[in-house]
C-alpha cells in the first residue's frame, strides 16, 4: 500500500496538467472548429509541386 | 441526341429531369442548355459547362492547379456569377467601408478582416476558398471555420486589399461578404469558450475525485490505511477546489447579482448548495469525521454546466442565423447617376443609397437594397430570404430584394427601400424576436424562479431547523439535501428550451415565427383557412388565350387591354403587361375602376370597358356563356373579346392540402374570386363542397372565421398578409406568405418565407411534438421533486445522492427538448 503514497499525488498532478492543457486549448480556440481539421487532411493537395520536385529530383532519384 | 457525341467527353455526367435526359453542367451540376457549346479541359478530356460564368471559374480553379476541388467535393457548386466588371470591386477600398470592415493590426503592417463565404455547398467549397485565398500575393494567414463558414484573414496592407481577397474568391464562383468586426460577435465566442473551459475542468476533477471516494465507499475494514484515506481526502479538497473557485463562477456571479438586485434566480439555492456542502466537508475534513461531499459537488456542478453548455448552444445558432441576416447586404453599390440620359457609374457606400437612386447590379453581385427593376432580365438566388436554393426569375417591374444574388444578366433598378426599413432588415428583425427570444426565454424562467427559488430557501431552513428537534447533527444535512435534490431547472426550462429549439427548427424550413403563441396554439388547430390568390397558387395570372370578335385582332384588344389597366395592380393588368411590354401603348382617359367589377375607360372617344361580365358586358352573346371567370373587354356594352387567364397552383399545394386533411383538420377555401375558379381549384385540391367560399370581401372572410369559432374551432387562416390583414388578425394563429418586397408590411402571427406551403403541416406537425416533449418534461420535473423533497426531507437521501439527482434531471430535460432540433421524425 506504500504505492498509494506515491501514486495519489501524482495523480492528482497528472489531472492538474490536464486540467491546465485543456484550459490552454479551449481558450485558444482548439475546439472552434472540430470539422475544418478533419477535412483538410483529406482535401489537401499531397502532389509535390514541380518547382520542389526539380530542385530534388536528384536526391529522390538516389534513394 | 447529338449531345452524347461531343468528340472528347469521356465521362457522361447526366441530368435526368421531368423524364428528359441532358447533360450536367461539369462545375455547376444543372443541365446543359441544348445549344450551348462551351467546354473546359479536366484531366486531359473535354467537358461540357452550362454558361461563361461556369467556364470561367472551372478554368479558374483548374488553371490554379486547384482541380482538387473537383476530386473531393459532395455535392455539384451552385451557378457561378461571373465577376466580369472587376472595377467594381476596387469599391471595397473605400475610406467609408474600410474603416467598417478592416481592422490595422498594430504590428508588421498588416490588416485584417473576416468574410462570410457564401454560395458553399460542402466542404471542398470551403478547402477551395481558403487556398484561393492563401495564393493571394501578400496574405499572411487564411483560416475558415469549417462550422460557421467565416474566415478570417490578415494581410500586408502594400501588397493586397479586401478587394483583391473577395475577388480572388469571386473567380473560384463562391461570394466572400465582408462581416463588420462586430465586438458582440468576439464577446459571444470568448463567453462560448469560457463555458467549455469550465466545463472541461469540472469534467476532469469529478472523474478524478470519483476515483478517490469510490474506494473509500467500500472500504470494507482495513483495506486501505486510514493514513491512505486521509490523504485520498485531501487529494480531493485540492481536486474540488478549482471546481469551485472556477467552474462554478457563473453560479457564483449570478448569486451576487441576486443579491444585488434583491432579485431572486436559480442562481442562489445552486450557489447555496455548493457553499453549504463544500463548508461542511472542508470542516468534516479538518476535525477527521462526519461527510464530505466532494464528489457530489463536482458532479453536481458538472451536470448544471453541461445543461447550460447546451442551452446556449441552441440560442448561439439561433442567434448566428440572425447574424447572417444582419450581413447579407453588401457595403458596397454602384449607383447610376444621370439615369436614363447619360449613365455615370459611381462606387457608394451601400448605406449612403437613398430611395430612388438608381443602382447597376453587374452578374454575381449581392443586390444592395429592395428595389424595382427598370431594366434587364435574370434569375435571382434568393436563398438568404426564402431558403429556396432555385433562383428565381425577374422581369421588368418585378421588386429586387436586397441581399439576394443576380445570378444572371447585369440588371438596372431603382431603390424603393433602404436600411432600417428594407425586407432585409426586417426579416432580420423577425428573426430576432422569433429566434434570439432571449427576454422571453428568460421572463418564463425568471417567473418562475422568483416564486420557486426563495420557497426552496424558506423550505430548506425551516427543514433543518425542525431537524434540530428531532436530531440535531443531522439538521444541517438535511437542509442542504433539500436545497441539492430539488431541481427547480428542470421546471423552469421545461417549456422554454422546447419552444426555442422548435422554433430554430422550423424557421430552418422557412417559417418564422414571431408570436410566442403560435406553437401552444398550433397543436389545438381545427380548420385551416387558406385563401387562394397568392396563398395556394402562384399568384401571377398568365393569358392562355384571347377569343375576339372577328374584325379585331388579338393584339388590337390586348393594347386596348392594357390602356384601360395602365395604372391598375391587379393580377391581370400585369398579366397584360407582361405580354404588352412597352409597345404601341394608346392612352385611355376618364379612367374609372369599379371594385370586383372591372375598369371602364375612354379611348377615341368611345367608352370601353375591360372586366367580369357582369360588369363589362351586360348582353353577352349566347356563345361566349361558358366564360364565367374570364376577363372580358366590351366597347359600349358590346362584346369584343374574352382573356382566359389561369393562375396556376403552386407545386405542393395538393400535397398539403392532403397532408392536412390525414391529421383530421378542416381545410378551407376562401376567396374573393369568382365561384368558377374557386370551384375548379378547390376540386382540384379535393377540399369538401361546404368549405368553400368564393366572392369574399375581407369582411365576409372575417364573418366565415368568426362562424368557425361559434361552432368551437381553432382556426389557422393562411394569406398574403396585405390584403387579408384584417382576417388574420381574427384568427387564432395567423401565417402570412411573405411574397418578396411586401414583407416589411407584414402583420401575422407567422411569416412563411419559404415558398413550399407543406411547411405549414410540418409546423403543425412539429407544434404537436412540441406539446408532447414539454409534457413529459413537466411530467418527470414534478415528478422528480415530488419524490426528491420528502426523500430529502425525512433525511433518507444525503446530500450527496441529492446533487446527482438534481443534475441529472436538470439535463433529462435539455437532452429531451434537443429532440426538437431534429428537422423529421
Amino acid at each position: 500500500m506504500e504505492s498509494l503514497w506515491l501514486l495519489i499525488p501524482l495523480s492528482v498532478l497528472l489531472a492538474f496538467i490536464i486540467g491546465a492543457l485543456f484550459w490552454w486549448a479551449a481558450g485558444a480556440g482548439q475546439f472552434d472548429d472540430l470539422t475544418g481539421p478533419g477535412e483538410r487532411i483529406l482535401q489537401d493537395d499531397d502532389r509535390v509541386p514541380e518547382a520542389v520536385k526539380a530542385a530534388n529530383g536528384g536526391a529522390n532519384k538516389a534513394k | 441526341m447529338n449531345m452524347f457525341n461531343v468528340p472528347g467527353l469521356a465521362i457522361g455526367r447526366l441530368f435526368v429531369s421531368e423524364g428528359k435526359i441532358s447533360i450536367a453542367c461539369f462545375h455547376c451540376g444543372l443541365p446543359v442548355p441544348p445549344n450551348t457549346q462551351l467546354h473546359i479541359q479536366f484531366n486531359g478530356a473535354s467537358q461540357a459547362v452550362c454558361c461563361v460564368g461556369c467556364e470561367a471559374v472551372a478554368t479558374t480553379i483548374i488553371n490554379a492547379d486547384l482541380s482538387n476541388y473537383y476530386h473531393d467535393r459532395s455535392a455539384p457548386t451552385g451557378v457561378a456569377g461571373l465577376a466580369e466588371a472587376n472595377d467594381q470591386l476596387a469599391a471595397f477600398d473605400l475610406p467609408a467601408i474600410q474603416s467598417q470592415y478592416v481592422r490595422t493590426e498594430s504590428t508588421g503592417g498588416t490588416q485584417s478582416a473576416a468574410l462570410y463565404i457564401d454560395g458553399v455547398t460542402c466542404n471542398a467549397c470551403l478547402w477551395l476558398a481558403e487556398a484561393a485565398l492563401r495564393r493571394v500575393p501578400g496574405v499572411t494567414s487564411a483560416d475558415i471555420n469549417y462550422v460557421t463558414h467565416r474566415a478570417e484573414m490578415t494581410w500586408h496592407t502594400n501588397q493586397a486589399s479586401l478587394t483583391v481577397i473577395v475577388e480572388a474568391i469571386a473567380r473560384v464562383g463562391l461570394r466572400g461578404i465582408p462581416v463588420a468586426s462586430g465586438e458582440r460577435q468576439a464577446l459571444r465566442a470568448q463567453s462560448k469558450r469560457d463555458a467549455l473551459k469550465q466545463l472541461g475542468v469540472a469534467l476532469l476533477a469529478m472523474m478524478q475525485v470519483m476515483m478517490f471516494t469510490v474506494p473509500l465507499y467500500f472500504t470494507v475494514s482495513d483495506d486501505i490505511s486510514p493514513d491512505a484515506q486521509s490523504l485520498m481526502r485531501w487529494a480531493s479538497l485540492l481536486l474540488t477546489l478549482p471546481v469551485v473557485a472556477y467552474s462554478a463562477r457563473p453560479f457564483w456571479i449570478g448569486a451576487l447579482r441576486d443579491w444585488q438586485t434583491r432579485h431572486v434566480s436559480m442562481d442562489s439555492p445552486i450557489a447555496l448548495a455548493i457553499a453549504a456542502t463544500f463548508i461542511t466537508s472542508l470542516w468534516s475534513l479538518a476535525v477527521g469525521h462526519g461527510a464530505l461531499y466532494f464528489d457530489s459537488i463536482t458532479m453536481f456542478v458538472f451536470l448544471l454546466l453541461t445543461s447550460r453548455y447546451l442551452e446556449a448552444g441552441i440560442r448561439d445558432r439561433a442567434l448566428s442565423r440572425i447574424e447572417r441576416l444582419t450581413n447579407a447586404a453588401p457595403a458596397v453599390a454602384l449607383r447610376l447617376t444621370g439615369y436614363p440620359g447619360n449613365q455615370q457609374i459611381s462606387e457608394i457606400a451601400s448605406a449612403e443609397l437613398c430611395t430612388g437612386d438608381v443602382i447597376l447590379i453587374a452578374t454575381g453581385q449581392i443586390i444592395a437594397a429592395d428595389a424595382i427593376l427598370l431594366e434587364g432580365a435574370s434569375e435571382v438566388d434568393e436563398s438568404i430570404i426564402t431558403g429556396e436554393s432555385r433562383a428565381v426569375t425577374h422581369t421588368v417591374g418585378a421588386a429586387l430584394i436586397g441581399g439576394t444574388v443576380n445570378l444572371g444578366a447585369p440588371l438596372i433598378a431603382r431603390v424603393e427601400r433602404v436600411g432600417s426599413a428594407s425586407t432585409l432588415a426586417s426579416v432580420a428583425r423577425m428573426a430576432e424576436r422569433s429566434l434570439g427570444g432571449r427576454p422571453q426565454l428568460m421572463a418564463l424562467t425568471d417567473r418562475i424562479a422568483r416564486v420557486v427559488a426563495p420557497a426552496l430557501i424558506a423550505v430548506a431552513v425551516s427543514a433543518g431547523s425542525i431537524w434540530l428537534f428531532i436530531n440535531s447533527s443531522q439538521s444541517f444535512n438535511v437542509a442542504v439535501a433539500v436545497l441539492a435534490v430539488t431541481c427547480p431547472c428542470a421546471i423552469a426550462l421545461a417549456a422554454p428550451l422546447a419552444y426555442t429549439s422548435a422554433t430554430l427548427t422550423i424557421a430552418n424550413r422557412g417559417l418564422l415565427i414571431s408570436r410566442s403563441h403560435v406553437l401552444e396554439t398550433m397543436p389545438q388547430i381545427t380548420d385551416v383557412v387558406f385563401d387562394k390568390t397568392g396563398t395556394l397558387t402562384i399568384g401571377k395570372l398568365g393569358i392562355s388565350k384571347i377569343e375576339t370578335r372577328h374584325d379585331l385582332s388579338c393584339n388590337e384588344a390586348l393594347v386596348i387591354a392594357a390602356a384601360l389597366e395602365a395604372g391598375a395592380a391587379h393580377p391581370i393588368a400585369q398579366a397584360i403587361k407582361y405580354i404588352v411590354g412597352d409597345r404601341f401603348i394608346t392612352a385611355a382617359t376618364e379612367l374609372r375602376l369599379v371594385a370586383g367589377g372591372g375598369v371602364e375607360g375612354v379611348i377615341d372617344g368611345e367608352i370601353y370597358r375591360f372586366g367580369h361580365r357582369d360588369f363589362a358586358c351586360t348582353n353577352i352573346g349566347a356563345n361566349i356563356q361558358q366564360h364565367d371567370g374570364a376577363f372580358i373587354l366590351s366597347r359600349k356594352d358590346v362584346w369584343l373579346a374574352t382573356f382566359h387567364a389561369d393562375d396556376a397552383l403552386k407545386p405542393d399545394a395538393i400535397t398539403t392540402v392532403q397532408a392536412l386533411q390525414k391529421t383530421g383538420l378542416r381545410v378551407h377555401l376562401v376567396s374573393g374570386d369568382r365561384a368558377a375558379q374557386v370551384n375548379i381549384i378547390a376540386a382540384e385540391l379535393g377540399i369538401e363542397k361546404g368549405h368553400i367560399r368564393s366572392q369574399q370581401t375581407p369582411l365576409q372572410k372575417l364573418a366565415y372565421i368568426e362562424q368557425l369559432h361559434a361552432r368551437g374551432g381553432k382556426v389557422v387562416m393562411v394569406g398574403d398578409g396585405v390584403n387579408d390583414a384584417p382576417v388574420l388578425g381574427a384568427a387564432d394563429v395567423s401565417i402570412a406568405m411573405a411574397a418578396g418586397a411586401d414583407l416589411p408590411r407584414l402583420t401575422a402571427d407567422a411569416v412563411l418565407l419559404s415558398p413550399h406551403l407543406i411547411t405549414i403541416p410540418a409546423a403543425i406537425e412539429l407544434a404537436r411534438r412540441t406539446k408532447n416533449i414539454i409534457k413529459q418534461n413537466f411530467v418527470w420535473a414534478i415528478a422528480y421533486n415530488a419524490i426528491g423533497i420528502p426523500l430529502a426531507l425525512a433525511n433518507v437521501i444525503n446530500p450527496a445522492w441529492a446533487a446527482i439527482g438534481m443534475g441529472v434531471s436538470g439535463l433529462v430535460v435539455v437532452l429531451n427538448s434537443m429532440r426538437l432540433l431534429r428537422a423529421s421524425g
